[in-house]
C-alpha cells in the first residue's frame, strides 16, 4: 500500500491522455456522470472526489492542510448517473453491415488503452456480475478486449447516501472486488492505494508515493467503518422456496402497478446485461433492452409469455434474485440503488423484495417506513390466492 | 469498440424457396463459401439465426437433415418482418446465416424405442431433422408413429413427405385437421391433435414421444400425456420463444433459470414442467 498526492494522479491522467482513453465522472449540470475525457480539454471536466469527505465527525486531517486546487466538485450525489457497464457492454454497438450483397464486418479500430478512474465499489462488482454472462461458455470478444484493455481504478465510499444497500449483497464501500487498484481517499488531496491486480501493482509500481505507515492503515480502517455503519439499508433476499412459493402472488400486481415500464432500471443498473439486435438499415446493432418492455418477449406471431407488466416486472426481481444466483452464485445486484434513485415513480426494489415474504403473502405491497402501514397486521386472508389460469 | 464477432454470420444463397402452404415456404440455402458448407454441422433439434439486409434477424430451427451435405433447409412461417421479408426472397438472393445453436434430440436414449411424434402446424419443421436421421437407420428404432395436424387440409406442411414416411415399414403416419379444416375430399382425422392423440392411445409401455406445434396445442398434448400416463422422462418437447443472441446472452428467452436458446431448445417434459405455464 502506497501513499498517492493528487498531483500524481493527475500528472498519471495528464500523461495517459495522449495515448488513452480515460474515463472518469463528469459533472453535467450538477450531477454526476461516466464519460470518457476529451484530450483536447485535458482534466477540466474531470470531477475531482474531493468532495467525498467522511460524515460524521471522524474526518483525518492527514494531507488536507493546503487546497490550491481548482476543479473541486461540490457535494453532489457521489455515484454517478450511469454505471460503468457501457464501457464494456455499450448501449449501442455496431455488429456488422448486411447489404444484398454481402455481410461486411465493422472495422476493427486499433485498440486503445483504457483508464477508468473513480469507479465505485459497486461499479466495479458490477463487472465481475457481467463476466459470469459474457465471459461464461461463450465468451463476448468486444466485452473481453474492453477488460483486458481497461484499467480499473477504484474509489472507495466515504459518503454512502440513504438509497446504498451494498453491505447486504457481499460487497461494501471499502470491497476491492473487479477494481484493478483501488484508492482510499485520506482527505481530498492524498489516497491511499492499494493494487488488488497485477495489472494494478503493474500502475502502481510507476507511480511514485511513499509506502503506507501504520497510521494511514489506522485511518484507513476507520474511515471504512464509518463508511459501513452509514449505510443504513439492507436487502434480505428470500431463499429460494420461498421465492419460489410466492411467484404466483398477486403481490406482483401490486408492486408493479406503479410502473412505467420506461426501463431506466435496467438501463442505469451495473449488472443488467440484456440486449437486442436490431437493424437501422443496412447495419445490425447490439442496443441495450429491458424485460420491463412490452416487445421483450412478444413474438411476431403475437405469442407473449409475459404480456402482463406484472409478470415483466416479476421477471426482473426473479432473473437478479432466485435465476442468476442458480446459474451463477451470485444475485445480479450489487446494491448501488440507481435504481430506486432513479425510477419516476419511485418503486424501491429493497422494499418491494424485502416484502417478499410476509407481503406477498397476503398480497400487499410492503411499506416500511410509511406510517400509514406500520403496524398492519400481516394475516394470512386471502393469502396464496393463484392466478385464475391464462398466461402471468 | 470493436465488434461482436459471435454475432457475424455467414453468407448464404437461396437455392429454393419452395411452397409448402399459404403462408410456409421452406428455404433451401447453400452457404457461399464452400468450406464454410462442408463445415458446417449440426445435430437434429439445433436452430440458427437467419438475416435478410435492412429487415432483420430471427430463429428457425434446421429442418433438413444433417446427413443431407451441401445445404440446410429452414421452413418459415410468414408471421412477421423477417419471415415476410424471407418469402418474397428471389433465387439466389443472400441471406445471413449464423449458428448452430442450441441442444439437440437425444437420439441415443431413443434407440430401441418406440417413438411417437406429435406435431401441428410449423412445429412439424422442428422434427423433420430429427425424423429424417431416424428413418435413414430405422432398424435401431421401434414403432414409429406420426401424428401431424393442422387448423385446415390447407395447412398441412411436407405433404408428398409425409406420403413417403408413410411407406415405411413400422411408421405410421395419423393427419389430422382441425374441425372445420377438413375439405370434401379429405380422407384423415377430423379433431384437435391432444384429442386425436388420446384416442389413438399409443402404449406408453417402452415408448418416447416428441412434441412440437403451437404452444396451445404442447400445453394439451402434455397434459394428454399426463392422463394417459406417460412418463414425463419419456416426454420430448422443443420450444419456440423469442431469441436474439442464441447464447444465453440476451436474456431473452429466459424463463426460470433455463435458457431456452442454450439450455434447451429441446427439454423434456421433466425439466420444464414447473414452469410450463409460464412457458406456454
Amino acid at each position: 500500500m502506497r501513499i498517492l498526492e493528487r498531483k500524481t494522479l493527475t500528472d498519471l491522467l495528464k500523461s495517459r491522455l495522449a495515448d488513452s482513453q480515460i474515463i472518469a465522472p463528469v459533472e453535467v449540470e450538477g450531477r454526476l456522470y461516466f464519460q470518457q475525457l476529451d484530450p483536447r480539454k485535458g482534466l477540466a471536466d474531470l470531477a475531482w472526489p474531493a468532495a467525498d469527505q467522511p460524515s460524521g465527525d471522524s474526518a483525518p486531517g492527514a494531507g488536507s492542510e493546503s487546497s490550491d486546487s481548482p476543479n473541486v466538485t461540490p457535494a453532489v450525489d457521489p455515484l454517478t448517473v450511469n454505471s460503468i457497464k457501457e464501457f464494456f457492454f455499450p448501449r449501442r454497438q455496431e455488429l456488422y453491415e448486411q447489404t444484398p450483397e454481402g455481410i461486411i464486418p465493422r472495422p476493427v479500430a486499433a485498440e486503445k488503452k483504457t483508464l477508468l478512474i473513480f469507479a465505485r465499489p459497486c461499479d466495479a462488482r458490477g463487472l465481475t456480475i457481467l463476466d459470469r454472462v459474457f465471459l461464461g461458455e461463450v465468451q463476448d470478444e468486444s466485452y473481453r478486449r474492453a477488460r483486458q484493455g481497461t484499467t480499473v481504478v477504484g474509489l472507495h465510499c466515504l459518503q454512502p447516501d440513504r438509497h446504498c444497500f451494498c453491505t447486504s449483497l457481499g460487497g461494501g464501500p471499502f470491497e476491492t472486488e473487479g477494481m484493478d487498484l483501488a484508492l482510499a481517499p485520506l482527505g481530498g488531496e492524498r489516497f491511499l492505494a492499494q493494487a488488488v491486480t497485477e495489472k494494478g501493482e503493474a500502475l502502481l509500481a510507476s507511480l511514485a508515493g511513499k509506502q503506507a505507515g501504520e497510521a494511514e492503515r489506522e485511518i484507513t480502517e476507520k474511515l471504512r467503518k464509518v463508511a459501513e455503519a452509514a449505510i443504513k439499508r439492507s436487502i434480505q433476499v428470500p431463499d429460494p422456496q420461498t421465492m419460489a412459493k410466492h411467484f404466483d402472488s398477486p403481490y406482483w400486481g401490486e408492486v408493479s402497478r406503479a410502473c412505467l415500464t420506461c426501463g431506466i432500471c435496467s438501463y442505469l443498473c451495473p449488472t443488467c446485461h440484456c440486449f437486442d439486435i436490431v437493424d437501422e438499415g443496412y447495419l445490425r446493432l447490439r442496443c441495450w433492452d429491458t424485460c420491463s418492455s412490452d416487445t421483450f418477449t412478444r413474438t411476431a406471431a403475437g405469442e407473449d409469455h409475459r404480456k402482463q407488466k406484472r409478470s415483466r416486472y416479476r421477471q426482473r426481481i426473479y432473473h437478479k434474485f432466485s435465476y442468476f444466483n442458480e446459474n451463477f452464485d451470485t444475485h445480479s445486484c450489487v446494491g448501488c440503488g440507481r435504481c430506486t434513485r432513479h425510477c419516476p415513480v419511485k418503486i424501491d426494489i429493497v422494499e418491494i423484495v424485502n416484502g417478499i415474504g410476509e407481503a406477498a403473502a397476503v398480497g400487499r405491497p410492503a411499506m416500511a417506513g410509511r406510517p400509514e402501514a406500520a403496524g398492519r397486521p400481516a394475516t394470512g386472508t386471502g393469502a396464496k390466492r393463484r392466478r385464475s389460469g391464462g398466461k402471468g | 469498440m470493436t465488434p461482436a464477432r459471435i454475432y457475424t454470420p455467414f453468407a448464404a444463397r437461396v437455392q429454393e424457396l419452395r411452397v409448402e402452404t399459404r403462408d410456409v415456404k421452406t428455404l433451401r440455402l447453400v452457404f457461399q463459401d464452400e468450406k464454410v458448407g462442408e463445415q458446417f454441422t449440426f445435430q437434429p433439434g439445433q436452430f440458427v439465426e437467419l438475416s435478410v439486409a435492412g429487415e432483420g434477424e430471427a430463429t428457425f430451427c434446421l429442418a433438413s437433415s444433417p446427413e443431407e451435405k451441401g445445404f440446410v433447409e429452414c421452413s418459415v412461417k410468414r408471421v412477421g418482418l423477417v419471415t415476410e421479408a424471407i418469402h418474397r426472397l428471389d433465387p439466389n438472393a443472400l441471406v445471413g446465416l449464423r449458428g448452430p445453436y442450441g441442444n439437440s434430440f437425444p437420439l441415443g436414449q431413443m434407440e430401441g424405442r418406440d417413438l411417437v411424434f406429435v406435431a401441428g402446424g410449423i412445429g412439424l419443421a422442428a422434427l423433420r431433422s430429427l425424423i429424417k436421421v431416424i428413418l435413414a437407420e430405422p432398424q435401431k428404432y421401434g414403432s414409429i408413429l406420426i401424428l401431424y395436424g393442422a387448423r385446415s387440409v390447407a395447412d398441412l406442411v411436407y405433404r408428398e413427405e409425409l406420403e413417403q414416411w408413410g411407406s415405411h415399414k413400422d411408421l405410421k403416419t395419423v393427419l389430422t385437421v382441425d374441425p372445420g379444416g377438413e375439405s370434401a375430399e379429405w380422407k384423415g382425422e377430423v379433431g384437435f391433435v391432444p384429442a386425436v392423440l388420446e384416442h389413438l392411445n399409443p402404449g406408453r409401455k417402452n415408448s418416447t414421444v416428441i412434441t412440437c406445434g403451437p404452444p396451445i396445442m404442447i400445453r394439451y398434448v402434455l397434459a394428454a400425456l399426463d392422463r394417459m400416463g406417460f412418463d414425463p422422462e419419456a416426454v420430448i418437447t422443443t420450444l419456440e420463444m423469442k431469441m436474439k443472441c442464441g447464447l444465453g446472452h440476451c436474456g431473452r428467452c429466459n424463463v426460470g433459470p433455463l435458457y431456452v436458446c442454450k439450455d434447451g431448445p429441446v427439454f423434456t417434459y421433466a425439466q420444464i414442467r414447473e414452469f410450463v405455464e409460464q412457458i406456454i
